[in-house]
């Protein structure tokens, strides 16, 4: 087990390079000049000249990446040029609001899309297993900025309950997570009715009732442990997912997460910015699918068997 | 009722009271009784510190009204530095207003360059040496009093940075008689001279502070506010300067936050989250016009979006005038503002109506298809011409309702390119038939110099030559005022009789605000003042 964390952990390395390499890359082909974001609409050549020199724009890209790779390698990741601040500094001020938002939205979609999906895989077939597909679909079609705006408007302008955006407090948390959770919901609410369809129909079941358990027991300990793979790989996908921003649902509500930020340094040319967060969500990704993996060996023995085989 | 009936009635019961319990104790912001005055006028903060006697009082208390303690401003963009030197960007600037004080500021009624931390400023007859007399109560905001020394180093400093080096570069040396005067001396006349003196990224900073704190020590002015907190792309918030030279603001504090999302942003100004929100789109407008509690500024911008053809003898049409005067009259801007559903007045003007060098006697061109044809066919394009334009992407919009008017005089317009990248190498390299692009004028002398002097960074269509280029070098070093605004106009005129640029319209910036606020003054170059904004409870 540990060597097969360890040669994870050693994959990560060529993740860092391969990702690093490729913003640098697109960004370089990327609209925009920086030096005009700097100097904003009123500038002489002179100062167009003169902060070209001090940022070293005009080098090319491939002396940029490498002056960029040696930082790295010391544990910097360079200096925002819009905020003049360490990219580092400003990804951790950033990373809570966003971990929190991920979390949430986890929650919100799990909460609800497992036992749902467990209800309609029950009653497969019927009109209520339909309706749920008809629900999970809306889900997933109905886009994130329209899903926020309307829970603001309900909520906030309506009914006043909650702020219409921004992170001031605990309750802020609620309809960000609602919107990024529905699309999460739909997705986990699919999966979890596909993985129990296939598993109460297997044979073991069977044997189980046969032996006189009941349904719950039946449907509970056996069904449901036996259906967690793949709805354990697929939340922790969409939490990795979250975890690279909820970009939209960031934008609408005002939330202090990475996507809103990397977005941002994607229009103002802060290439700092861009490849510092990618990079650490790279990583951050990396290790939550690796947590998901371990995950699994603690949900199904076979598969910790397996690694320590490995 | 079956058992699971009576678990899914309870569990909805159960979810309806934990939301509504949720929902009980919150509180989104802070209601607004209703009535309205209406106003869309600006209220100047000029006119209240002109007319107010009392300094360092609290006017409340005098008008027996009630004001918030705090008001928040909400807009797309926020500060990124506290330093006004390290970077140029317009959101920047709105901060470094209520933080820091220029000499000079730029009043747009008389447009014409008043003192601001300077008590009164002179020029020599030679337009060479310029004196300021410095308020003598300036003080920095930890307590520092601000003096000549402190204006010289700021000056001095500017030259070390990149973004603001060149606007002092007309400074030939600098001198202080005693510690509340300055003698600037410049290596030649320069007009522009007053525009960098009010311009906020030269914002007089301690040279104390600097020394003793670092870069730091930059974030404090001498301005009413105190940056508290700036959290980078969430918020800014500001405290009261005690030191603060002038009259002391109602409000106790004052915060600016980010809030990307146009719709969003409106909806928090009507829940009462914010109490200012800029940048207003055309699509969310009518909700605060109609909203009672709300009021709908439109300001008139000096943002100029224009078209301007290359004349550099790239394409060989354009060089001849009356295929330009034939565009010129093809273009239907009354229906292009429609079109574009944009908030704006439309322009025929080289030079925004709002400074200086806007002349009456102007070539206006009038939208005439027939004669546009006939100017075609004189030129010998009767069969048609073909013409491209390169411009950046949000300016699709523009361009199309461009090709359908022109197509109708037989013009074919398409796109060189749309990617702002590209925009500079083709402009460099002058390899372009037209530009369609947005022009910030900060001061005639400035934009006329940028636009259309043969070597200004903004004169896409090559425009100029010695007679053009010697106006506007005499317009840079002129003193006397009326030789300034008639030498302007001349030059204003001369460019829109080449008909090589086509100006469309100047934008205009649409602002909501809670009816009870006051005290922002709202500058047409978007530099909005919020030093007094005040809201009443």
């Amino acid at each position: 087990m540990y060597q097969y964390v360890l040669k994870r952990l050693g994959m990560m390395v060529f993740v860092i390079i391969g990702v690093s390499f490729m913003i640098y890359a697109i960004m370089d082909c990327a609209p925009g000049d920086p030096a005009l974001e700097i100097l904003g609409p009123e500038y002489t050549e002179e100062e167009y000249e003169a902060v070209v020199e001090e940022y070293g724009f005009a080098d090319p890209m491939i002396v940029r990446y490498g002056r960029y790779m040696r930082d790295l390698c010391h544990g910097d990741l360079g200096q925002s040029i819009k905020y003049g601040k360490p990219v580092m500094e400003l990804y951790l001020s950033r990373l809570p609001a966003t971990f929190l938002l991920a979390f949430a939205a986890m929650v919100v979609a799990t909460l609800f899309s497992i036992p749902i999906g467990i209800y309609a895989a029950l009653r497969h077939g019927t009109l209520r297993d339909n309706l749920v597909s008809i629900v999970a679909m809306v889900g997933l079609a109905a886009p994130n900025f329209w899903v926020g705006l309307m829970l603001i408007i309900a909520f906030s302008l309506k009914l006043g309950w909650f702020a219409s955006g921004g992170f001031s407090s605990w309750k802020d948390v609620v309809l960000p997570a609602v919107t990024v959770g529905t699309g999460h919901m739909a997705i986990v609410m699919r999966t979890t009715r596909s993985s129990m369809l296939d598993v109460i129909r297997q044979d073991y079941l069977m044997l189980a009732r046969a032996k006189g358990l009941g349904e719950k027991v039946v449907i509970r300990k056996h069904a449901v442990r036996n259906a967690l793979i793949p709805i354990i790989t697929i939340s922790g996908i969409q939490f990795t997912a979250s975890l690279g921003g909820a970009v939209v649902t960031e934008s609408v509500f005002s939330w202090p997460g990475v996507g809103r930020m990397v977005v941002d340094a994607i229009k103002s040319q802060d290439v700092q910015v861009v490849t510092g967060f990618i990079i650490m969500t790279a990583i951050l990704s990396s290790l939550v699918l690796l947590l998901v993996d371990i995950l699994y060996a603690f949900v199904d023995p076979r598969i910790k068997a397996q690694y320590s085989k490995d | 009722m079956t058992k699971l009936k009576m678990r899914w009635c309870a569990f909805t019961l159960a979810m309806v009271t934990v939301a509504g319990l949720t929902g009980c104790g919150s509180s989104s912001g802070t209601g607004t009784s209703a009535g309205s005055s209406g106003v869309t006028e600006v209220q100047t903060a000029v006119e209240e510190k002109a007319g107010e006697e009392v300094t360092g009082e609290n006017t409340a208390e005098i008008e027996n009204v009630e004001y918030k303690d705090k008001a928040v401003v909400a807009s797309a963009v926020l500060v990124s530095k506290s330093d006004p030197m390290t970077t140029s960007d317009a959101e920047s600037k709105m901060s470094y207003a209520l933080t820091h004080d220029t000499l000079l500021m730029y009043n747009e009624d008389s447009k014409a360059y008043e003192p601001r931390l300077c008590e009164s400023y002179s020029v020599s007859d030679d337009g060479i040496t310029y004196t300021f007399n410095l308020r003598p109560d300036a003080t920095f905001s930890n307590g520092v009093a601000c003096t000549s020394q402190d204006v010289v180093y700021t000056f001095e400093r500017a030259k070390d940075f990149s973004s603001v080096s060149s606007r002092v570069k007309s400074i030939e040396s600098m001198e202080c008689p005693d510690e509340h005067t300055v003698v600037i001396t410049l290596k030649a006349p320069d007009n522009t001279f007053t525009s960098c003196m009010a311009n906020n990224h030269l914002s007089i900073l301690s040279k104390e502070n600097i020394e003793t704190m670092g870069d730091e020590g930059a974030a404090l002015g001498t301005g009413a506010w105190v940056l508290n907190e700036l959290v980078a792309d969430q918020y800014a918030k500001y405290i009261q300067n005690e030191y603060y030279w002038g009259e002391r603001p109602v409000t106790k504090e004052l915060e600016f936050r980010k809030m990307t999302e146009n719709s969003a942003r409106v909806i928090a100004l009507q829940t009462g989250e914010i109490d200012v929100c800029l940048d207003v789109s055309t699509v969310d407008s009518g909700f605060v016009d109609e909203d009672p509690n709300l009021d709908l500024v439109e300001i008139s911008t000096t943002t100029e979006i224009k078209l301007d053809m290359n004349l550099n003898g790239y394409n060989e049409p354009l060089q001849d005038i009356r295929v330009r005067q034939a565009l010129q009259h093809a273009t239907n801007k009354e229906e292009l503002m429609m079109g574009l559903d944009a908030s704006g007045e439309v322009t025929n003007q080289a030079v925004p109506p709002s400074l200086y060098g806007y002349s009456d006697s102007v070539t206006e061109y009038e939208y005439d298809v027939e004669k546009a044809k006939a100017l075609l066919e004189e030129a010998g394009y009767g069969d048609g011409l073909e013409l491209s334009a390169i411009y950046e992407n949000k300016y699709k919009s523009i361009f199309e309702i461009l090709q359908q008017q022109w197509a109708k005089v037989g013009v074919t317009f398409t796109t060189s390119t749309n990617d702002s990248t590209l925009f500079k190498d083709y402009r460099q390299a002058g390899t372009f038939d037209t530009v369609i692009h947005i022009y910030n004028w900060t001061d005639t002398c400035t934009g006329l110099k940028n636009s259309y002097r043969s070597d200004g960074f903004a004169n896409y269509m090559q425009i100029g030559g010695p007679e053009m280029d010697a106006m506007i070098d005499r317009a840079v070093v002129e003193t006397d005022s009326e030789k300034l605004v008639e030498i302007c106009e001349k030059i204003s005129e001369d460019v829109m009789d080449t008909a090589a640029t086509l100006p469309l319209y100047i934008s205009h910036n649409l602002i909501g605000q809670n009816a009870k606020a006051s005290g922002a003054v709202y500058y047409m170059n978007g530099k909005h003042e919020f030093t007094y904004l005040k809201v009443e409870r």
